[in-house]
């Protein structure tokens, strides 16, 4: 015992210093630097959660206000598109838990591989978000203020230019990461290389996701348009939303709020996933360097955390915005 | 050889101190494939279930059926995917605490809410009345 109280010399610390590559100057082990930053993560979701829950109390708020505007709203939210993308994410949550365990058991090719898959469900996941978005625009369904609904439908395709616009950064990004791709093959960059394919995978993912909305929703449009003059007509008799606020026809009175908490709540959702997707980037570049194994793979671990997180406010999401009636 | 030995204690106390396996690794739970596989699988039969609790009309309980089903599935992937079933109590606490007061926030605006808004109600219907 008596080498408890012994003072330590610095070369016995430069000693196991060397067995831990990645052990920061300050801790004095490779455990404590981790407990460290899992608590340090723990609490940066803290300040995510009460973020997100003002968003939430605005929901509640008008929602119990103006429960007529979310059964009128509802009708413009695709249920298909929304369970698609729930669907994605709850797999991109199981390939970011795989992930962490492929860390900490220290199998370095299956780390890459679920990092990789977790970003091509995220890409897919915005692609079909895209189609969402430029829907809801062409159809003149925008925030407060700006609300103004067109009365028919049009059909989406990638000429339409706000799907055109939102499709632009995953193709230009596929064009850029393929040539990297093949370059960094060249000149015998693996990890440059694997990172390159990946983000590729991504992109075509994210330009998948938009085909696949485009599909539902031209499938929806074609059943809707033969119901539509029926179903218009018996929802301006049996709730009289009528001509509320003499400007929208069939829209009741603050319907653009909805789409303002609408917008809020997905856009700072996707934003979370955009951010994740960069920090997943590096991480992948720092999997493929065999920068992380069983001794050190905490920052898989902590923005695995996040990863699940906003998983967590979608699985909220969904439910609060696509399944009301 | 006394550096040897030095660093020896030093591996030791770290060991200790950790409870790792091996010296200086993070000692943590490593969540098995069929517990996640399994976690996968009741995640998309919720998804389901609550999908198909919209075709039932179930009037104002819908709300609360719905938001009860996504806090099961927020549940297992906080105990599961986060590691909060085998983590340190500590975290499970600091989360709870957000989820807290997340509830208070909640609880307190809507109490506000449901104070004035019949007020809110009635003025607006004499407004109507009287513009009449």
């Amino acid at each position: 015992m008596s080498t408890v109280t012994q003072p330590r010399s610095e070369e016995a610390f430069a000693d196991v210093r060397s067995d831990h590559h990645h052990l920061a100057h300050h801790f004095e082990s490779p455990q404590q630097q981790f407990d460290a930053g899992k608590l340090g993560m723990w609490i940066f979701l803290v300040t995510e959660v009460l973020f997100f829950s003002g968003l939430f109390v605005a929901y509640a708020v008008y929602r119990s206000n103006h429960p007529e505007v979310f059964i009128y709203a509802h009708q413009f939210l695709d249920k298909t598109l929304g369970t698609i993308n729930t669907l994605a994410l709850i797999l991109s949550s199981l390939t970011m838990a795989w992930g962490v365990r492929c860390a900490q058991l220290q199998q370095q090719r299956g780390l890459v591989w679920c990092l990789g898959l977790t970003l091509a469900c995220a890409g897919f996941f915005l692609g079909v978000k895209a189609v969402e978005y430029s829907m809801k625009w062409d159809e003149g369904l925008l925030w407060a203020g700006a609300f103004a609904p067109t009365p028919e439908h049009r059909t989406v395709s990638l000429t339409t230019p706000s799907l055109l616009i939102l499709s632009m950064p995953a193709m230009a990004g596929l064009v850029v990461t393929a040539v990297g791709a093949l370059v960094a093959r060249g000149l015998g960059r693996g990890n440059a290389h694997g990172v390159n394919v990946a983000l590729a995978g991504t992109c075509v993912a994210f330009l998948v996701g938009v085909g696949g909305g485009m599909l539902v929703t031209r499938a929806h449009q074609k059943t809707m348009a033969t119901h539509d003059h029926v179903r218009t007509a018996s929802h301006e008799r049996d709730t009289g939303l009528t001509n509320a606020n003499g400007k929208v026809p069939g829209a009741p009175r603050y319907a653009g709020i909805f789409f303002s908490i609408y917008y809020a709540m997905t856009g700072v959702h996707a934003l979370h996933i955009l951010a994740g997707m960069g920090v997943l980037t590096g991480l992948l570049w720092q999997a493929r360097a065999g920068r992380f194994g069983s001794d050190y793979f905490g920052p898989i671990d902590y923005f695995g955390l996040y990863w699940h997180l906003v998983d967590l406010v979608w699985i909220f999401l969904f439910p609060l915005l696509y399944l009301i009636h | 050889m006394m550096n040897v030995t030095k660093s020896g204690h030093l591996r030791q106390l770290i060991q200790d101190s950790s409870g790792g396996p091996s010296a200086g690794s993070p000692h943590v739970h490593i969540v098995s494939i069929p517990t996640l596989l399994t976690v996968f699988a009741a995640l998309l039969l919720l998804t389901f279930l609550t999908i198909g609790a919209t075709a039932v009309d179930t009037g104002r309980w819908e709300i609360w059926i719905s938001i009860g089903i996504a806090t099961l599935k927020a549940t297992l992937v906080a105990l599961y995917f986060m590691h909060l079933r085998f983590d340190k109590s500590f975290h499970s606490v600091v989360f709870l605490a957000a989820i807290a007061t997340l509830g208070l926030f909640l609880m307190l605006t809507l109490s506000d809410v449901d104070t004035y808004y019949s007020d809110v109600r009635t003025y607006a219907r004499d407004a109507a009345t009287e513009a009449e």
